[in-house]
């Protein structure tokens, strides 16, 4: 087989230039459009009353069994195998009988897409980190992309202090006084404790922005100096930063996911985490250049053999996911131990016949069979192919209902916790609103830490050999 | 050739450098010098060591014969199974050798899909490996229904009593998962030798030979058209076989984990269980592949860089392993269930606390000298590292299996696991087993796969003539010329 021809990178557009403000502006409106949605819809259910509803969360904890006097309560309460006025029940004791818009609904909304694009950006960083340990080469065209949106790290930093002043709306056990109610709570303090939980966040974002801003510097120095010597040292802090990046996104998932029930525990939770993360970062990079080559940047530096091996990488981790998922509710399945299993009935409607439509008035029994269906069987087949993976508008579609189906899956993992008395589809607007609020601002970083520097990592040593990568 | 199997010529093909990428075959080899080298191996005769290795092996294999006659003789009372431990030894090995038996399909499957050229050294010895040890595996569920002759009820076989195994029982699941893991894997490798017995066809001298490695090489005459066929065929295998990588494992995972017993019960189970046989079947390759290469003079197709890599991988994988036990430790109290945190607890400072730290330091402690390169590239340090993680993965099965079942959830019902010495005989003789196959393989099938090894040698060339009009040069390295994997497909 010929070998390809060689890729005279320079004869690409590699700068943003005038776009990059294009960008930045495009992605301001969609986070202005976001935020207009939500004060909308907060002012159009807004009347329900809920002000008075939780002056006093802590009060309303308590009340959580009696509260629930409209026949659901005895989902809520059984979820987690204890008495009433923990975990969701105590959430649901917040918001009674009323609209329940209010900001229980609104911080769960926010954690839920705050944790989407979070989880975007550490693949990013997982995939530079990957880059460096593997010593690859293929993936040297689009590394300084991925170090681009691994940059907004910062951003979503900075987007957990709302958590960081409100999370008592949203985790139990933040509430003042709550572990005094309940033993599990008392005995899991050392961890779930205000303290260690803002000095996890404040830590762990710290380190992972250091850890961008190092590997974007040096490639960033690369291009203007060339010198091999920053692949060395890029690649000697790879190991080191690939460990604590293990150990710090499982405690992350811990502590932002698992925790909103806090006394259920899963020990795959972090990897499944991780795994869908990734298979959302891969369907975002593919979207991104195939945005930016339709603006006829890199037009050549990035050919159908990069975007074949996205694909792979894409599929292997979507059913990285589902091999997780599955290992995770076939054994919680199989074991039927009450304290694990609460966690499924909250998704599942309780005790409901787990026959799709039957009995299913709020809709999630459906809900989570539909999940699954399009977390799996649906890109399974889509993305399946190599012709599909090897073409750039057939992958884009993969790639869209990739990172759809991995916001139903945040989806999935957040709200029941909040509204799964309530019709799945019932205010979903609000959540949407908050994905193009934090989406909007996610794109506009995307675009500035982009239009920084070249799209590509111009005298990287391997970029000859990525260039020229062939995919057979 | 070097005198000794711990010494290598320097420099080797372990530098880095971002420009070029290592040749992976070393020592300015041309095709017909790789065919000499391997074919010669099955071609002359074997040499004395080859029968004192062959001499001791067999002898262990008689004592895995008589140890496994007196328990069907006798009954499995003779093991040092009893209440509470029914699970002793017999599945302990049998984790123990499913899991080394991952390495090789893992090794020419998944790295055949992800384009990792350095493969083609060492795949055809790995997956050999792998058979073998999936053969031992198989032996002790067989042994251990107790009526060994009923073994075949095993499988759901309609019969006239109606008997049925229970579908509902990972044990059964297992059944399918190993044996279609076998089968699998054998049609890969067998697939993958075809080649390669043609080339032993075609040089035989004895009519016997050519016969046999004819039959084998089922009419291969390497025609282009053959070859297309070939590879088509052979990606689709490896399509298939990786699934089943990763299943089989998991199933064996499920045989504790669907229980509810504290230590056994645990989500991360399946993925922590596929990267520990990943882990053993990687240290057993070492172990196999270090003095291999030596005795059949393959130091420069089994290179340097191959072994660093595959200590690279049992770094990594031995550290997925302490991120599971990590992880495993902090739920079990995060959790809040007490018997789950005992469970924990008893493992690390119990009655089986030794066995507990014997893992940690072989399985968690020993691999992190590979962060130094001087330890990755030191034969004598990676063959002790190798044996070290053998031992400390037998070591994690025996502290799942024995200290989750002797000590449960009512003290009255505790005990003490002691093997007896049939115990020790049947495993010590299952290496019998295995190496008997293993020196067999080596004598009488080629060891390298020289097809795949002259296809990057020729990718190699290319990469390196490229370079040469690019003007860019090969650092002075020898007179081997860099391999880039890129665009020199064959």
């Amino acid at each position: 087989m010929a070998g390809k021809q060689v890729i005279d990178v320079t004869t690409n557009r590699r700068h943003l230039e005038g776009l990059g403000t294009t960008g930045i502006g495009v992605g301001l409106v969609i986070c202005v459009v976001g935020i207009i949605l939500a004060l909308i819809m907060n002012s159009v259910a807004g009347d329900g009353g809920h002000s008075e509803d939780h002056g006093d969360h802590s009060a309303a904890t308590h009340e959580a069994g009696e509260t629930h006097t409209d026949g659901h309560d005895k989902d809520a309460g059984h979820t987690d195998g204890h008495d009433g006025g923990e975990g969701a029940g105590g959430h649901g004791g917040g918001h009674g009988g009323h609209g329940y818009i209010d900001q229980y609904h609104w911080l769960h909304s926010y954690l839920m897409n705050f944790c989407y694009f979070t989880g975007i950006a550490l693949a990013a960083l997982f995939f530079v980190l990957l880059h460096h340990l593997a010593k690859a080469g293929w993936s040297t065209v689009v590394r300084r992309l991925a170090e681009g949106v691994a940059a907004n790290i910062i951003l979503m930093g900075l987007l957990s202090i709302p958590l960081l002043l409100w999370g008592d709306h949203v985790w139990l056990w933040l509430v003042e006084g709550a572990a005094e109610h309940d033993a599990l709570l008392k005995s899991k303090e050392p961890f779930l404790n205000k303290t260690a939980w803002v000095v996890f966040t404040v830590a762990v974002f710290g380190i992972w922005s250091a850890l961008v801003l190092v590997y974007r510097h040096f490639s960033i120095r690369q291009d203007v100096d060339g010198d091999v010597k920053h692949t060395h040292v890029l690649q000697k802090i790879a190991p080191p930063a690939m460990i604590f990046f293990a150990l710090s996104i499982t405690f992350f998932a811990f502590y932002y996911l698992m925790s909103l029930d806090a006394h259920w525990f899963s020990t795959i939770f972090g990897v499944l985490f991780f795994g869908g993360s990734l298979m959302a970062f891969m369907a975002f990079l593919t979207i991104l250049c195939v945005i930016l080559q339709k603006q006829g940047l890199l037009s050549t530096a990035i050919t159908n053999d990069h975007y074949h091996d996205m694909g792979k990488l894409m599929f292997a981790f979507m059913v990285f996911w589902t091999y997780c998922a599955f290992s995770q509710y076939m054994l919680i399945w199989y074991g039927n131990i009450p304290e694990e299993t609460g966690w499924f009935l909250l998704r599942q409607g309780g005790e409901q016949s787990i026959i799709p439509f039957t009995s299913d008035p709020t809709g999630w029994i459906t809900f989570s069979l539909l999940f699954f269906v399009g977390h799996f069987f649906v890109p399974f087949f889509c993305i399946l192919s190599r012709h599909v993976k090897r073409s750039k508008t057939a992958l884009s579609v993969g790639a869209g209902w990739i990172l759809f189906i991995h916001w139903v899956d945040m989806y999935y993992l957040v709200m029941p916790h909040v509204r799964s008395e309530h019709a799945i589809t019932e205010q979903i607007l609000i959540d949407v609103a908050f994905f193009l609020g934090i989406g909007g601002l996610f794109v506009a970083g995307t675009v500035f830490w982009l239009r920084q520097a070249s799209l590509i990592a111009e005298k990287d040593p391997r970029l000859t050999e990525s260039l020229a990568f062939e995919n057979v | 050739m070097t005198t000794s199997w711990t010494e290598e010529p320097l420099p080797h093909n372990t530098y880095e450098d971002p420009t070029h990428r290592p040749p992976l075959v070393t020592g300015g080899h041309t095709n017909h010098s790789i065919t000499e080298r391997v074919c010669s191996i099955v071609e002359n005769p074997p040499t004395k060591a080859w029968y004192v290795a062959f001499a001791i092996s067999f002898s262990v294999l008689g004592l895995l014969g008589l140890m496994i006659g007196y328990l069907v003789i006798t009954g499995t009372g003779v093991w040092g199974v009893n209440n509470p431990v029914g699970w002793g030894y017999a599945i302990i090995n049998f984790v123990f050798w499913v899991g080394i038996g991952h390495a090789g399909t893992l090794i020419s499957a998944i790295l055949f899909l992800c384009r990792q050229k350095w493969r083609t050294g060492i795949n055809r010895a790995a997956e050999a490996m792998t058979i073998f040890a999936v053969i031992c595996a198989g032996t002790f569920p067989g042994i251990h229904v107790g009526r060994a002759w009923f073994a075949y009820w095993m499988f759901p076989l309609p019969n006239q009593m109606e008997m049925w195994p229970n579908f509902r029982s990972p044990l059964l699941w297992d059944v399918f998962a190993v044996s279609t893991y076998f089968t699998i894997s054998l049609l890969f490798w067998y697939m993958g030798m075809i080649p390669d017995l043609a080339t032993l066809r075609d040089r035989a001298k004895h009519p016997l030979r050519r016969f046999a490695y004819g039959l084998l090489s089922i009419g291969w005459s390497g025609s282009n058209r053959q070859w297309h066929v070939y590879e088509r065929a052979y990606l689709i295998l490896a399509a298939l076989a990786t699934p089943l990588v990763l299943s089989v494992h998991s199933v064996v995972s499920f045989d504790f984990a669907v229980a509810q017993l504290p230590g056994w019960h645990t989500t991360i189970l399946p993925p922590y269980f596929v990267a520990g046989a990943i882990f053993s079947g990687f240290a057993m390759v070492v172990t196999l592949l270090v003095p291999c290469r030596h005795y059949f003079n393959l130091k420069d197709i089994i290179t340097m860089r191959h072994l660093e890599n595959m200590n690279k991988v049992i770094m990594l994988t031995g550290m997925i392993v302490g991120y599971a036990y990590a992880t495993e430790f902090f739920i079990a109290w995060y959790g809040g269930n007490k018997t789950e945190t005992f469970a924990f607890i008893n493992r690390a400072f119990g009655p089986y606390g030794w066995s507990y730290w014997i893992m940690v330091s072989c399985n968690v402690i020993s691999p992190q000298i590979f962060w130094f390169k001087k330890a990755r590239t030191n034969l004598v340090i990676m063959f002790i590292v190798s044996i070290f993680v053998n031992i400390g993965m037998w070591f994690e099965r025996f502290v799942i299996v024995i200290s989750s079942l002797a000590n449960d959830f009512l003290p009255s019902s505790w005990g003490y696991y002691r093997p007896t010495m049939i115990d020790v005989g049947t495993f010590v003789g299952s290496f019998g087993l295995f190496f008997t196959l293993f020196l067999l393989f080596c004598r009488f099938l080629p060891f390298i796969a020289m097809a795949e090894v002259k296809a990057t040698m020729s990718e190699q060339r290319h990469a390196a003539h490229r370079d040469g009009h690019d003007g860019t040069g090969a650092p002075a390295h020898g007179s081997d010329q860099s391999a880039k994997p890129a665009g020199a497909a064959v």
